[in-house]
């Protein structure tokens, strides 16, 4: 044997130390039950549900379903409550719907409006004319029925009131 | 899924050599791996039971740390369970985990920036009186008044000091025993390599102990 093969047997002797290092004692007998767990886990992720997933990124969502869970009386009366709201909403659509046939197509009408306007040397009739036509002061005013539910929050066109000089017969 | 039933567990010599072979009352390792690559749970349990103690070891002299090798090892063994249908049988079950474990550590070494020191309580009891250790601290070692400890602190420094793919030979050659043309199929290098890597990186050893070599 050659001198640097003999100090490569001492270097392999002082290898063999290494072999002394252990982890703490016990810790293989559970080593494989750990992996095979962390295996479960994974195959439990990869085939959790849709709803599961949006649990994990929305953590508000997985206290809720976890308090329906703990509290069945909770997830009662939080579907009671969606249910009315439910109701609530149709019966309301309802009523908007039937609003505009009990009011009177002409109350609030532009027509209607400019008819109380004093006729001032026939301005009315010249407002009047303007409103058949459409087109008010630069306001754009559309005369329809009341179909929609918006149409209790559409601006009403409040026309200035001005005289438009008449020629003098 | 399917749990089998727990195979009969061999705990006798098996950090020894891999064993492919089965013995009477033991399932040999391909008709685990079979099972396993069903989902059989209870069979891959059994192969990381063979094989666990080799993985770790060589994990841990690579990172030098205990939590990291635990991760990696742990880590490899669920890799390889998730990639068994594509395990091709052209090599053993024990060389392909190895493999998965290797390149997982390298990678994460990569990755690694601080790198950690061992722990000089990881001895066992038994490295005190091992025979030749003795024998190397009382009658080889120049520095006669060095300790078991101080030698295997400056053993962890100089193996530290080495490239991964060298530390890697030394540790599968010397610390593990394995042969030259296992390490050449677990790197997947020639042997040419792997005899080449292991001589360079024994001198490098060779140069950063010689206070403590003869």
């Amino acid at each position: 044997m050659s001198p640097e093969q003999e100090h490569f047997e001492e270097l392999r002797r002082l290898l063999a130390l290494k072999r002394h290092e252990q982890p703490p004692p016990g810790y293989f007998d559970g080593f494989s039950r750990q992996v095979i767990t962390r295996i479960q886990a994974g195959e439990a992720r990869a085939s959790e549900s849709l709803l599961q997933r949006w649990m994990s990124r929305a953590p508000w969502l997985q206290t809720l379903w976890n308090g329906f869970e703990a509290k069945p009386i909770v997830a009662g009366v939080f579907g009671i409550g969606v249910c009315g709201l439910l109701v609530i909403g149709l019966v309301s659509s309802e009523r908007i719907d039937a609003v505009p046939n009990t009011l009177s197509p002409d109350s609030e009408s532009p027509q209607a409006i400019f008819a109380n306007i004093p006729n001032q040397s026939g301005a009315g009739s010249l407002f009047e004319r303007a409103l058949t036509d459409r087109s008010v002061t630069g306001s754009v005013f559309t005369a329809q029925s009341k179909t929609s539910i918006f149409d209790e929050i559409r601006p009403h066109v409040q026309p200035a009131s001005f005289s438009v000089p008449v020629p003098a017969n | 899924m399917i749990m089998a039933e727990p195979v009969i567990r061999k705990r006798s010599n098996e950090s020894e050599a891999p064993s492919t072979g089965a013995a009477p009352g033991v399932p040999d390792e391909a008709s685990l791996v079979k099972r396993a690559r069903q989902g059989d749970l209870g069979a891959y349990d059994e192969l990381v039971r063979r094989y666990q103690e080799r993985i770790y070891s060589t994990v841990y002299h690579m990172t030098a740390n205990h939590e990291d090798a635990n991760d990696l090892a742990q880590e490899a063994f669920i890799k390889a369970f998730q990639a068994l249908k594509s395990f091709k049988g052209g090599s053993s079950f024990y060389t392909w985990v190895y493999r998965i474990a290797v390149n997982k550590t390298i990678n994460f070494l990569k990755q690694r920036k601080n790198k950690a020191h061992m722990s000089l309580d990881d001895l066992d009891f038994n490295a005190e009186h091992d025979p030749d250790l003795v024998a190397l601290i009382s009658e080889k070692t120049p520095r006669r008044e060095i300790n078991l400890a101080e030698l295997h602190e400056k053993l962890n420094e100089a193996m530290l000091k080495l490239s991964e793919p060298h530390r890697l030979v030394v540790t599968l050659h010397d610390v593990q025993g394995l042969s030259h043309e296992e390490i050449a199929e677990i790197m997947e290098c020639n042997i040419g390599t792997v005899r080449s890597r292991l001589f360079y990186a024994r001198q490098q050893l060779q140069a950063y102990l010689s206070d403590y070599l003869k």
